[in-house]
């Protein structure tokens, strides 16, 4: 069996990585699913301010609790319907489809960018320093994250903006311990021995051989990251650690209407949904990148 | 193993040191004075004010500080609560079990449920019963469980009245707290209506617990299904194959083994994930334990509890990491270096 190239295929056309990862992932169909929902979400989170039909905070007190427009008593001009205190839910989650979807990219931005640093610091260390930086992730991602959230939620006060730096702090330990094992594994080959032989200082070794080839487990450790501080800032905000009311953040919509889930089930159904929605698409993404940078699943 | 043993155990120690820092930061971090935050005493006259900085001992030096700190933890005293007077220590143990009996019956739900869903996925490979399994797990693996919680409560207590709102027994009855597991508890007691509570108790766990189990099922469901792929295309399996053994024999005990190796992977991992549903699922359904009884100090300000708390908390997760640890080397003895 001859497993290697002819003379004449040598013209085939060269393929950039991203060309090459977008081959493999698009035979991911839970992968493109995802990938779809999420400019739909990307697209409302970004131009929300000008498709909002109504001001996610005006209360009109003739049209409390309206009902979807497709149940009995829905009416069109509310497609989602209104909460207890008349505030369109359209409005309201698209809104927070920004907070959500904009703020998650933020905390992630920031723990990868912190992360990966460390991680580096950490794999180029020697010594004591290194076994003192290799303890403290340990213990740091032993302790639950939602715990250590919580705690920073405690010092610094509720709130959105206060979530979001507990979140992004709880994040870090993950992306340096990536960060750290992906250079360790990278280390050891032999592109890197060569570029250490030609004369390369640590230094170069990392930023010009070694960063571009860990880019790979990074980015789905991004992906992974980005759906838990979605999710963590609407747990936060449904446990009134995050944001607060009136702000309209899914999770604190969500504990807002916990009060109407008999009289109004609407108003609870409808922002987890978006939640659910928000978390899947990225998850699904996730699931797909990482089957597609896998080698082993190339068969 | 021995020597493996002996290491693991060690590097709990700077675990713990490491835990102790954080919450010895944490009162001094926290907002508001430390002498308030430490006593519940506000607005003290001056000449209290440092005799209680004396007994707090804040009027020594940091390093000083936390050594003394650290004296007492180790002396098993993890401070007294503000807001109820009791020791920490005391309260935690009371709750623990409420959490540790929810947590282990969601445990069991999620390898019960996950590991078969996973094989059948892996053994179905690109069949619809794989999509649908597959499809259901990252569903269930992206599920905000507060919301599934309310939306399970709503069907379930609200609309069919079939299942309790919270709580862990009904009001009707009277149990004495033995091992403070209500399962335990109502099976061991003497009372004639033993057996009702015991079902009664088993009727409040069902929903909670299934809450609970949601996230780690769609995981574990996951990673059999990528072991299980994984080990099937490898050649031990081809050759079992080959010597003509049946295909149920094969997946049941040639791959099953080798691919419950990841999943054993991961427990430790699941203790952080059982933590946060655990948060989570005891405030939706008023399930007295140590998640919600933390997220009610926090909301109290009894700090004393908070920090008591963390430290209790984090040393348990960590012993548990360090045990999954221990278990992933004894049935995988390529990781005892």
């Amino acid at each position: 069996m001859n497993r290697f190239p002819a003379w004449h295929d040598w013209h085939i056309p060269f393929l950039g990585p991203v060309r090459v990862l977008w081959r493999d992932y698009r035979r991911d169909g839970f992968g493109v699913a995802g990938l779809c929902l999420f400019l739909v979400l990307a697209t409302v989170a970004l131009f929300a301010p000008w498709l909002v039909p109504y001001d996610p905070m005006a209360q009109m007190p003739h049209t409390l609790l309206l009902p979807p427009y497709w149940m009995d008593g829905g009416v069109a001009t509310h497609v989602l319907g209104t909460d207890d205190l008349g505030r369109d839910l359209l409005s309201r989650l698209m809104t927070g489809a920004r907070l959500s979807l904009g703020l998650g990219l933020v905390i992630v931005l920031a723990a990868l960018v912190l992360g990966v640093l460390l991680g580096a610091l950490a794999a180029l260390a020697k010594g004591t320093l290194e076994a003192l930086a290799v303890r403290l992730m340990d213990v740091l991602l032993a302790v639950p994250s939602l715990l250590l959230a919580v705690i920073v939620v405690a010092v610094l006060g509720p709130g959105l903006g206060n979530a979001a730096v507990a979140i992004a702090a709880v994040l870090v330990p993950a992306f340096m311990r990536v960060t750290r094992a992906a250079i360790h594994e990278e280390m050891a080959k032999d592109y890197v021995t060569a570029a250490h032989l030609d004369g390369a200082n640590k230094l170069r070794l990392l930023t010009r051989s070694v960063l571009p080839n860990i880019v790979p487990s990074l980015v789905v450790q991004t992906t992974h990251a980005l759906s838990t501080a979605i999710l963590d800032v609407a747990a936060l905000g449904f446990l009134g650690l995050g944001a607060q009311s009136p702000t309209p953040e899914w999770g604190t919509i969500l504990s807002e209407s916990r009060a109407y889930i008999q009289q109004a089930p609407w108003t609870v159904t409808l922002p987890g949904l978006a939640i659910l929605a928000a978390v899947l698409s990225i998850n699904l993404i996730g699931n797909g990148l990482r089957n597609a940078l896998d080698p082993r699943w190339k068969r | 193993m021995s020597q493996y043993l002996l290491r693991k155990l060690l590097l709990m120690i700077p675990g713990f040191l490491g835990i102790s820092l954080l919450a010895f930061a944490f009162i001094h971090l926290v907002p508001g004075d430390p002498v308030s935050n430490m006593t519940g005493v506000y607005n003290a006259a001056p000449e209290e004010y440092s005799r209680l900085r004396q007994v707090l001992g804040l009027d020594k030096s940091l390093p000083e500080q936390y050594f003394r700190y650290l004296g007492q933890l180790l002396q098993g005293d993890f401070g007294t609560s503000l807001t109820t007077g009791q020791t920490v220590l005391a309260e935690f143990l009371v709750l623990l079990p409420a959490t540790l009996e929810l947590s282990l019956l969601a445990l069991f739900l999620a390898v019960a449920i996950g590991l078969p869903a996973g094989m059948l996925a892996a053994v179905k490979h690109r069949r619809p019963a794989d999509y649908a399994i597959t499809g259901l797990a990252l569903a269930g693996n992206s599920m905000p469980i507060f919301w599934w919680g309310l939306l399970l409560v709503g069907f379930f207590s609200l609309k069919l009245g079939i299942a309790p709102v919270a709580g862990r027994l009904s009001f009707l009855f009277d149990i004495e707290p033995r091992t403070g597991f209500m399962l335990i508890d109502t099976w061991i007691s003497t009372e004639p209506y033993a057996r009702e509570a015991f079902f009664d108790a088993l009727h409040h766990l069902a929903l909670p617990a299934l809450v609970l189990a949601t996230v780690p099922t769609a995981l574990f469901a996951l990673i059999t299904r990528s072991a299980m792929l994984e080990v099937l295309s490898a050649d031990y399996i081809r050759a079992a194959r080959s010597f003509g053994l049946g295909r149920l024999r094969i997946i049941a005990v040639n791959a099953l083994r080798n691919a419950l190796i990841p999943v054993v992977a991961v427990l430790g991992l699941q203790v952080s994930v059982f933590f946060t549903g655990a948060l989570l699922t005891e405030t939706i359904f008023s399930w007295p334990g140590i998640a919600k009884w933390l997220l009610e100090a926090v909301s109290r300000r009894d700090y004393m509890t908070v920090q008591g708390g963390l430290v209790l908390i984090a040393s348990l997760a960590l012993v548990l990491n360090t045990l999954f640890d221990l278990l992933f080397a004894w049935v995988n003895p390529r990781v005892r270096r």
